[in-house]
């Protein structure tokens, strides 16, 4: 019961009592039934790229299950021998489109989920450091924040790619180096603002021990912007490795992702076989939109207007 | 102001400089010089001889010093495919970039922008939310992959549009531009266009936020409190302030689209910087990469340099900073 | 939840009984609030005749300022719906056409807000051409000419040049006047001006309020000043409106309504108004009189105990203390000049004693108290606890004497960390001292919980479930959790409302009696340290220039600043309306200087016991 006499407040709708800020903003989130559903169609796709080796059909990587007399067959068709359907047809080789694409997502996840992880602990760690300390060493790395900022991300990947050679590793690698400096700059814009607010200097004035205040009081408050800037660089390092696979510079052909398969298999639209390009592409697609509207989504419940 | 402008030209020769710490050593460090020097066939006594008169045999920094000679001399090196001077192969091809980069940020300010203030302005409306969930699409999808599919629709279904290649060009000022013949725009139509899509969603979703961030401010809604009429509020009040941080992006973003048009030109055939440097990538020809890269640093040094006096010139509150108060 | 009101759009007879020029009647506002409308104006009625100045006063939540929105047609059509009626020389303003509408605002009605409305982007010259232009049939070059006129008669000074300067280089002040001017250029019959002058300094809101004054008796208009200070209430206006909740709980003279208030609600609000002048009675601080809403019972004013023993010694003694702040700038970060925050400061603070530090925005109170708690360095000077100096302290020693100097924050919001509940942020520093185990811990929050007004069981709550008053007596209980013997208080009542800064006062009061807590109490508010302090130091562009018993500050000034200072503060008590001020249009100086300037020593002299005074050249 708030304070009968305390007039301030009155004209706000009262929250529940007990209400948590995470269960607050899954309220604020789910008040949009199209985002849910769409948070649903990811955690699916996460879901079918996870158990992809023990879902799929057949292990597209295994040179002996495949059968160049298979290949090139459209969707729909049935194998001779086993008796299986090819849902979404084959590739040249042989190989099961399906199984190929769920593998294919599960090399993309994992490439654009781990870079940006890393990427995250890099750069927030470093952004934090510099907002905290200030001075020289913040402008040192702000500086050098601001020269990887200032190249696009496409080429300095390129770059690295070409020298370090192809594979999964090295494509990893080359994300993180490329994605780090985004989330520095956004931890270090935000701890700013943020240590500069009354409850850390009340927590500074009360002796809480320095690490209980970075950990305790500054982390958790400026989570939100890296939240939604995370699953938006997921995105695009996604598509990033899409592109590098693409031009031949990304994921060698035996662990293919899905900017792989959509290379391979372009050729072959312009003979109507379109299916070993566009399904994956619609797989890609479908992936990279579902993690930009969740994005989306979270950057409207964390900043709405109008609210504080 | 003068002042400022020395301190920041300072500061980009100092990034160029740093770049070319980086590139020597990605050169002599990660790749093997001598293989930079020669074509990958030579015999071995051509790398030793290679090796002598190139100095290869020097302590480090003395090649970095030759290193740095060779740039501020414009010698990067000699192309294995072309034989021809690396640099001269690249500014070759620049004009056919720069024209690729240039209709891109032209379609993307003409659509994007005003897309964005309709969406901005009327939030609720079913246009605006078609706009929106076209943003999204627009730049989540992978350039390759909205580019194979463009050339699916339009030239093989279609065949309206051509699908490779650089149409007629016209000479004027020394360079050749295909934007004035009808041919030449055909060709550009789908490169153009697919380059520009991520842009254009960018800078849809910019103008709008712009908008929803400007429109509840208090001066707003003071020159509604002063009876100006609704179209100067938007036209004017509005559009003045959210142009700033509108064009800074779009400015910082020509240099991304340089580099991206790699992908398109890949895809379109589009005799451009982007295509020669995948080629190159390729065949190992790494004069050219190296040539590539100095250039392209130049071009995004000179940008963002642009970018900043242009931001200073257009927000008084940074242009004046040094003033009084009073 | 109420429906969406049908809008009564019929329109209204356009005549008012007795010729007034702004005539309201049952108007009702409502809000869309996720898919609910809630009503925020209920019912309200009053008139403006001409001529006359009006004000509408209420704390946050009456809607007040939603008023002038809603007679303005200002506020957002698709999410607000307005009932009534509101006649304006003979035309109901809510059946208008838009087009209509707009030729009205800025032009017979006009509006100013608080400073910050001028468009960052454009020249303050633009808006006033811009305005000029689209209400009177003006050339540029006339357009240009007539602004140059206004903003003389608003007393700028270099008119010509300031013209083409931005918002940004005129301070707070300024900016009101130029406001002021822009909407003087159509010569209105009404000037409605919600909350102009609460951000600014004392000094300079009482020059704006002199010159909205002598404007209104030039042009001969009318005047609604939206606001929730009473004592600007008092100089300014002819009749009163009091709004709360949304409705209009009285209305008439000022002259009637302070002296005697007719409804609860004003009785309260009055009642939590000190004025000025009103404790030279006593030498004690005296709390707050409450009245009850619902029973209409009053608490009188009690003073305090006599908490402070002269004869101890002081638990705190500040000497010389000197902060200063580095300006950087040009192209290579160079020093370029030194802000002299706090120069030579000195004084002390007994046990149970409260010293309250005065002075405008920018003369170093707020530093000279996180100089103290070392949130800031200082440059040099010495702060004595316990015989321990803290300035001089390494990080370990100073977090011992954390225990015994806590600080309490201005804004309620941000001084509670949101995701942290409140009974985990009270415990927090209990075991970040190792004062006990999380059960000694706990039963302490709750105990201080309730101590500071509120509920044990609240301490599972999260910070934005509190109100801000409550938000405050939470930061209170914090700083008590570690039984400091000194509280520093920064502007911490300045953010609340009227009435709820005089229960935190109270409560203040209530603990010193109780525990013997000194404080230092930092406010910028000089009616609510003439009420709280024992001592008073008056401080300018970052040096002590007078310092003693509050009874002698108050009652007989010395130094010229100290005299300005008392003499802006607006008093409730509507005699002073006609009291004309002799006012400059002197800035508030900042202590900004060269990066080689030495501060002069300055000579204080003792006028009274304890009463000492800067002398002035």
């Amino acid at each position: 019961m708030s304070d009968p006499f305390d007039v301030q407040d009155v004209h706000v709708a009262a929250p529940d009592p007990r209400e948590t800020p995470w269960r607050r903003i899954w309220r604020d989130y789910s008040a949009s039934p199209l985002a849910v559903a769409v948070l649903a169609v990811l955690l699916a796709i996460i879901g079918l790229a996870v158990s992809a080796p023990w879902i799929s059909p057949q292990n597209p990587y295994d040179l002996m299950q495949l059968d160049i007399m298979e290949g090139l067959l459209p969707p729909g068709s049935v194998a001779e021998t086993t008796g299986y359907t090819y849902y979404l047809g084959t590739d040249d080789q042989g190989r099961d489109m399906l199984s190929a694409i769920l593998h294919g997502l599960r090399i993309s996840l994992w490439v654009g989920v781990v870079s940006a992880l890393c990427a995250v602990a890099i750069g927030a760690t470093l952004g934090l450091f510099a907002a905290y300390r200030g001075g020289r060493t913040e402008s040192m790395i702000m500086r050098l924040v601001d020269l990887q900022l200032s190249f696009p991300t496409i080429l300095v990947a390129l770059m690295i790619l070409a020298f370090l050679g192809k594979g999964v590793g090295n494509v990893i690698l080359a994300l993180i180096i490329v994605e780090w400096a985004t989330y520095a700059r956004t931890a270090r814009g935000t701890a700013l603002v943020e240590a500069r607010r009354e409850y850390i200097e009340a927590a500074n004035c009360l002796g809480v021990p320095l690490h209980r205040i970075i950990f305790r009081h500054l982390l958790p408050n400026c989570m939100t912007p890296l939240i939604v800037i995370g699953t938006v660089q997921i995105a695009r390092a996604i598509t990033l490795e899409a592109t590098l696979s693409f031009l031949g510079l990304g994921v060698p052909v035996t662990e293919p992702s899905l900017g792989l398969l959509i290379s391979n298999g372009y050729q072959y639209m312009f003979s109507g076989q379109y299916w070993l390009s566009f399904y994956p592409g619609i797989a890609l697609l479908v992936t990279i939109v579902a993690i930009n509207l969740v994005g989306d989504r979270l950057r409207d419940v964390f900043n709405p207007k109008g609210q504080v | 102001m003068v002042l400022w402008l020395v301190s920041r030209i300072l500061q980009a020769l100092l990034v160029m400089l740093v770049m070319t710490v980086i590139v020597f050593v990605g050169v002599n460090v990660v790749g093997d010089p001598v293989t930079i020097l020669i074509p990958p066939d030579a015999s071995a006594e051509e790398r030793i001889r290679v090796i002598q008169a190139f100095g290869l045999d020097r302590p480090l920094w003395e090649q970095y010093a030759e290193f740095l000679r060779g740039i501020l001399r414009g010698d990067l090196g000699r192309s294995y495919v072309y034989n021809q001077p690396a640099l001269q192969v690249i500014l070759q091809r620049m004009p056919a970039t720069l024209e690729l980069a240039f209709a891109a940020i032209l379609l993307s300010v003409i659509i994007g922008i005003p897309l964005g203030l309709y969406a901005g302005l009327r939030p609720d409306s079913l246009l605006s939310k078609f706009f929106m969930a076209g943003s999204v699409l627009g730049f989540s999808l992978p350039t390759f992959w909205i580019g194979l599919m463009l050339i699916m629709l339009f030239s093989v279904h279609l065949g309206w549009l051509p699908a490779s290649g650089r149409g007629e060009t016209v000479e004027m000022l020394g360079m050749r531009w295909s934007f004035f013949t009808a041919n030449g725009l055909a060709h550009l139509a789908l490169p153009a266009l697919n380059l520009s899509l991520f842009k254009i969603a960018l800078v849809m979703r910019l103008t709008r936020a712009g908008v929803r961030e400007v429109l509840p401010q208090d001066y707003i809604r003071y020159a509604r409190a002063r009876g100006l009429s609704e179209r100067r509020v938007i036209y004017v009040h509005v559009l003045k302030n959210i142009m700033i941080p509108v064009v800074t992006i779009i400015g910082l973003e020509f240099g991304s689209v340089i580099a991206f048009s790699v992908v398109t030109e890949t895809i379109f055939a589009w005799p451009g910087m982007g295509k020669l440097i995948i080629d190159s990538i390729n065949v190992l020809d790494r004069p050219v990469m190296v040539a590539y890269l100095m250039m392209i640093v130049l071009i995004f040094v000179c940008i963002n340099l642009l970018v900043d006096l242009v931001y200073t010139l257009l927000d008084p509150r940074v242009r004046l900073s040094s003033g009084r108060k009073g | 939840m109420t429906d969406v009101e049908l809008l009564d759009r019929s329109p209204a007879t356009p005549t008012s009984a007795d010729g007034a020029l702004l005539s309201v009647r049952n108007l009702h506002t409502s809000f869309l609030h996720r898919h609910r409308w809630n009503p925020v104006l209920q019912d309200v009625s009053f008139e403006i005749a001409r001529g006359e100045t009006v004000a509408v006063v209420g704390e946050s939540g009456s809607g007040k300022s939603v008023m002038a929105m809603s007679i303005m047609r200002l506020l957002p059509p698709k999410s607000s719906r307005i009932k009534g009626g509101v006649i304006f020389e003979g035309r109901d303003l809510l059946t208008l056409p838009d087009e209509e509408m707009r030729r009205i605002r800025g032009n017979r009605i006009a509006m100013i807000f608080q400073e910050t409305s001028l468009n960052p982007v454009f020249t303050i010259g633009f808006h006033m051409i811009e305005t000029l232009r689209r209400h009177r049939r003006m050339s540029e070059a006339e357009a240009r000419a007539e602004a140059l006129r206004l903003l003389e008669r608003v007393r700028i000074p270099a008119a010509a040049r300031r013209m083409d300067e931005y918002a940004h280089q005129f301070s707070g002040g300024m900016r009101q006047r130029v406001m002021i001017a822009i909407a003087l250029a159509c010569r209105p019959q009404l000037l409605i001006a919600d909350e102009p002058t609460t951000a600014l300094d004392v000094t300079i809101q009482a020059e704006i309020l002199e010159l909205v004054k002598e404007l209104q008796a030039e042009e001969g208009m009318s005047v609604m000043f939206i606001t929730h200070d009473m004592g600007v209430v008092a100089e300014i206006s002819d009749r009163t409106v009091v709004m709360y909740h949304g409705r209009k709980v009285e209305e008439g003279p000022t002259a009637r309504i302070i002296p005697a208030p007719d409804h609860a609600y004003t009785r309260k609000l009055l009642a939590a108004v000190p004025r000025l002048g009103e404790m030279s009675g006593t030498s004690l601080p005296v709390r707050f009189p409450d009245i009850d809403l619902a029973t209409g019972v009053m608490t009188p004013a009690r003073p305090a105990g006599r908490t402070v023993d002269p004869s101890e010694e002081p638990i705190l003694k500040v000497e010389n203390l000197v902060t200063r702040f580095d300006i950087r700038g040009g192209p290579l970060g160079g020093l370029t000049a030194r802000v002299h925050a706090v120069e030579n400061v000195s004084f002390d603070i007994r046990a149970g004693e409260t010293l309250s530090l005065v002075g405008e925005s920018g003369c170093g109170k707020s530093t000279t108290g996180r100089s103290i708690m070392r949130l800031v360095e200082p440059v040099s000077g010495k702060i004595s606890m316990d015989g321990i100096n803290m300035a001089r302290l390494s990080r370990s020693g100073l977090r011992q004497m954390r225990r015994r100097v806590q600080m309490i924050f201005q804004d309620p919001v941000s001084s509670l960390n949101a995701r942290m509940t409140v009974g985990e942020a009270l415990m927090e520093p209990f075991l970040a001292h190792r004062l006990g185990d999380r059960r000694a811990a706990r039963e302490k929050a709750e105990t201080l919980l309730a101590r500071v007004g509120l509920r044990p069981e609240m301490a599972g709550r999260f910070p934005h479930e509190f109100s801000g008053g409550q938000r405050q007596r939470i930061s209170v209980a914090r700083a008590l959790m570690l039984d400091p013997k000194l509280i520093v208080a920064d502007e911490a009542v300045s953010a609340l409302d009227v009435s709820v800064k005089a229960q935190v006062v109270n409560l203040l009061l209530d603990l010193q009696e109780s525990l013997r807590i000194s404080f230092l109490f930092i406010s910028h508010d000089m009616a609510v340290v003439e009420r709280v302090s024992h001592r008073v130091a008056v401080m300018y562009l970052g040096e002590i220039v007078e310092i003693g018993p509050r009874t002698a500050i108050f009652g007989n000034p010395q130094h010229s600043y100290t005299r300005r200072l008392i003499d802006a503060v607006p008093i409730p008590d509507p005699a002073r309306r006609q009291i004309k001020r002799t006012l400059s249009t002197a800035e508030i100086c900042s202590p900004v200087y060269a990066t080689d300037f030495v501060p002069p020593t300055r000579r204080y002299r003792e006028v009274g016991y304890g009463h000492f005074v800067m002398q002035e050249d």
